[in-house]
């Protein structure tokens, strides 16, 4: 019913009710027409029976006054009779319409008698009394007939009548029944097509309002009742587009929050870097001494090994084997030294390297020492955060890949980013999962593919739901906690190889299965690529 | 019907026999019209002996139609005398001096004879006591009379009281159509002279003279005849609308040849 719309619900239920008021007229004028029709009908049967009787008593007249003359000879009485036999005559003309052949059994006997009254009228006016007692006598048999006749015609059409009359009582008996019938059908009718029509408004209306109410008190998640195609119906589309526009304000409001919290976190670590810078300049020059010592010391205990050498052997043996093994320990310890300063140096010339950022020059690179160099930046920086993080790196590196251009600390970090995502997924997965097999595995895979570099990063992690993927790479688009993630990696790394390096960055995933990101960088930069936002 | 017989009456009588002498004298031969006169004479003389019993009935009526009284008086003999008075004060004529062996004596004595008939046959009823009205009217009267009279004078003459038909209370008196073709034609017309009679010679199987003697309504008639028209009179008969001097009755007299 909300196909249609309140105006032609109102005007259908009105048509309906006008309807059946329609139908039920027409049938009782109907009805009442046939009533009246079979009313007048046994009305004129009476009128005709009325007629016969009227007839049947003006020929009882006619005897009498036949006989008052035939005695009295007044003219008075012969005038009477005449009359009598008019009206008597006049009845029969008018019966004559319903009954002919009786009618005319009637006049053929009327004449009879007629004749022979007057005949013997005639004779007693001319005192032949004999003669005219023998004349009245057949003229009394002739009335006799006459009488029956007519008494017959008249309970005839009486029965007629009485049976029309009869008929009509019963049919207006069962006219009255239906119409009471169609009355209560109808009343039933039209009620329950009123509750239908206003149960069709008012239970909608109802929800719309306690939709309304619910958005008036802020639950966007509240209800609409579904976009009919009446009026209920567009109101309902524009509380729809009211909420959407609600859950959009809502939305965006919280991604500003989110987007001035990781504003305020990206200053955090923006200042973070310059500390790190600072410190690790600062740092730098101590390790300097500890790493050139440690070679010199080194040297200096080859020297003194030597110079040593003749005296220590005119030792004990004793002596001469704890010597030569503290030595020995001095120097591996001094190597370790040196092994580990040079590796605190990398650390923290990769840390200025990233901290200095911004560096936009194109170099040529080994790709796979800017990958393996991202990797232990990542892995420490992860190392670094979570003591619990353990996981070996699988690298399938193309050794055969030439050098290519591009901005190093700028690719650097495009990898940082997603190994640091990487090695979260399969973490967190490894955190979440039941299984006690699980080992989180990031393999890191590059190609030569010629004209381009492919790398991939895929780890064994928690996978991103298929609704995430089209937010992927949008600025403040985060699945981690506050604070532990900016949403700002992805689409720096987007803008990094799309736009800055013409290359294409794609992820396939399966939620708790797998997250492979491949990124391709052209050997030859073209146009800056397509905008932010597109994901293939 | 009755009729009061004044001097007027009388000198329409004369005037009207005497129309009659002219009528049939322009038409017939000096014999058959002194035959013609004769017969005219002879005929208002029954016509007069008949008004004269009939103005003693209607002169008794009152009389005849109390109650209280039985014997009224009225036999054939006192009613006779009492016409045969009438008669000579009318006309002046004694009737009992015409000589009975002629025609008109012979035809007054069979109308006397009917008038004293019918009186000593009506005696029972006359002189009923406790009755009031008794329908013995000088109409029933003079049809009585002129019934007996048929008798006594059968073949030689008939005396019959009609009237123009739509007046005729019994059917004996209708007219023939003679009698009906004579009132309608002449005794109605506008110009008719009042009073008088219409005679002419017929021949209906056998030749007769016959005479059309009409009579007027009198104030003493209206009481049954005239307004208002339909209203029923002492005899149950609705009163026919008449006014005095109207054509009430005709006096229809034929005397065979």
């Amino acid at each position: 019913m909300t196909q249609l719309t309140i105006r032609t619900r109102l005007i259908m239920l009105s048509s309906a009710l006008l309807l059946v008021l329609a139908a039920t007229t027409g049938y009782l004028t109907h009805t009442l027409a046939d009533e009246a029709a079979a009313t007048a009908k046994a009305a004129d049967l009476l009128a005709v029976a009325d007629q016969a009787s009227s007839a049947r008593i003006a020929f009882g007249e006619l005897r009498y006054w036949n006989t008052d003359l035939a005695v009295s000879q007044l003219t008075l009485s012969e005038q009477k009779a005449a009359a009598a036999r008019g009206r008597m005559e006049g009845d029969l003309d008018r019966l004559a319409g319903h009954k002919p052949e009786r009618v005319a059994r009637v006049r053929s006997e009327l004449a009879e008698y007629a004749q022979f009254a007057g005949k013997a009228v005639d004779a007693y006016t001319n005192d032949q009394r004999v003669i005219g007692n023998s004349l009245l006598a057949q003229a009394r048999q002739h009335s006799l007939i006459l009488d029956e006749l007519l008494s017959a015609i008249v309970s005839d059409l009486t029965a007629a009548a009485t049976a029309a009359r009869d008929q009509v009582v019963s049919e207006a008996a069962t006219a009255t029944r239906i119409a009471y019938a169609i009355f209560l059908a109808a009343v039933l009718a039209g009620a329950l097509l009123t509750f239908l029509v206003l149960r069709s408004i008012s239970i909608p209306l109802r929800a719309l309002v306690a939709a309304m109410n619910g958005l008036v008190a802020g639950r966007v998640a509240v209800d609409i009742p579904p976009a009919g195609r009446d009026e209920i119906g567009a109101m309902a589309r524009i509380l729809g587009l009211f909420r959407d526009t609600l859950n959009e304000l809502r939305e965006t409001l919280a991604r500003l929050k989110a987007a001035q919290a990781n504003l305020v976190h990206a200053e955090k670590m923006a200042s973070l870097g310059q500390l790190t810078a600072g410190i690790a300049h600062e740092i730098k020059n101590p390790l300097n001494f500890v790493n050139n010592f440690a070679d010199l010391s080194v040297e200096l205990l080859g020297e003194v090994k030597a110079a040593t050498a003749p005296a220590i052997a005119t030792l004990g043996d004793d002596t001469r084997a704890e010597i030569d093994e503290t030595i020995g320990m001095l120097s591996s310890n001094l190597e370790k030294i040196a092994e580990h300063g040079r590796r605190a140096d990398g650390i923290v010339k990769s840390m200025l390297l990233h901290s200095r950022g911004g560096g936009s020059e194109r170099q040529s690179v080994n790709i796979n020492s800017l990958v393996e160099e991202a990797l232990s930046l990542a892995y420490h920086g992860a190392r670094a955060m979570n003591q619990d993080f353990n996981m070996t790196p699988d690298r399938d590196f193309d050794d055969t890949i030439e050098p290519i251009d591009l901005v190093p600390q700028e690719i650097t970090r495009v990898f940082i980013n997603l190994f640091g995502n990487g090695f979260y997924a399969a973490n967190k997965r490894g955190r979440q999962t039941a299984d006690p097999t699980f080992r989180p595995v990031l393999r890191v895979s590059t190609r030569d593919l010629g004209r381009e570099v492919e790398i991939r990063v895929r780890d064994n992690g928690t996978g991103i739901a298929p609704e995430f993927r089209d937010k992927l790479f949008t600025p403040f688009f985060t699945t981690k906690p506050t604070g532990e993630g900016t949403g700002l990696g992805l689409s720096i790394s987007y803008d990094i190889v799309v736009q800055q390096h013409g290359g294409t960055i794609t992820v396939d995933s399966r939620v708790d299965e797998f997250t492979e990101f491949t990124v391709r960088l052209p050997r030859a930069v073209a146009a800056a690529g397509p905008a932010r936002g597109s994901n293939d | 019907m009755n009729r009061r017989k004044g001097p007027i009456a009388a000198a329409a009588l004369a005037v009207a026999m005497l129309a009659v002498s002219v009528l049939i004298g322009g038409l017939v031969a000096p014999s058959a019209a002194a035959a013609a006169e004769a017969d005219a004479a002879i005929a208002q003389s029954l016509a007069q002996m008949l008004r004269s019993a009939r103005t003693v009935i209607s002169d008794s009526q009152a009389r005849i139609d109390d109650a209280a009284i039985g014997d009224k008086g009225l036999s054939g003999g006192v009613v006779l005398d009492l016409a045969i008075q009438k008669y000579r004060a009318t006309t002046g004529v004694d009737p009992m001096s015409i000589d009975p062996k002629s025609r008109q004596g012979k035809l007054l004595g069979a109308l006397r004879g009917a008038i004293v008939e019918v009186m000593d046959d009506n005696q029972t009823e006359i002189n009923a006591k406790g009755t009031g009205f008794k329908g013995f009217i000088p109409a029933v009267f003079a049809r009585l009379v002129v019934e007996s009279f048929a008798r006594r004078a059968k073949g030689e003459a008939e005396i019959k009281v009609t009237a123009p038909i739509d007046l005729v209370r019994n059917r004996k008196a209708r007219p023939d159509a003679w009698e009906a073709e004579v009132i309608s034609t002449k005794l109605l017309r506008a110009d008719w002279p009042k009073g008088q009679a219409f005679s002419a010679m017929v021949e209906d199987g056998r030749p007769a003279f016959r005479i059309m003697v009409p009579e007027y309504y009198a104030e003493s008639c209206l009481s049954c005849h005239g307004t208002p028209k339909g209203e029923m009179d002492k005899t149950g008969y609705p009163k026919e609308g008449g006014k005095a001097g109207d054509l009430g009755a005709v006096i229809s007299i034929t005397l065979y040849h």
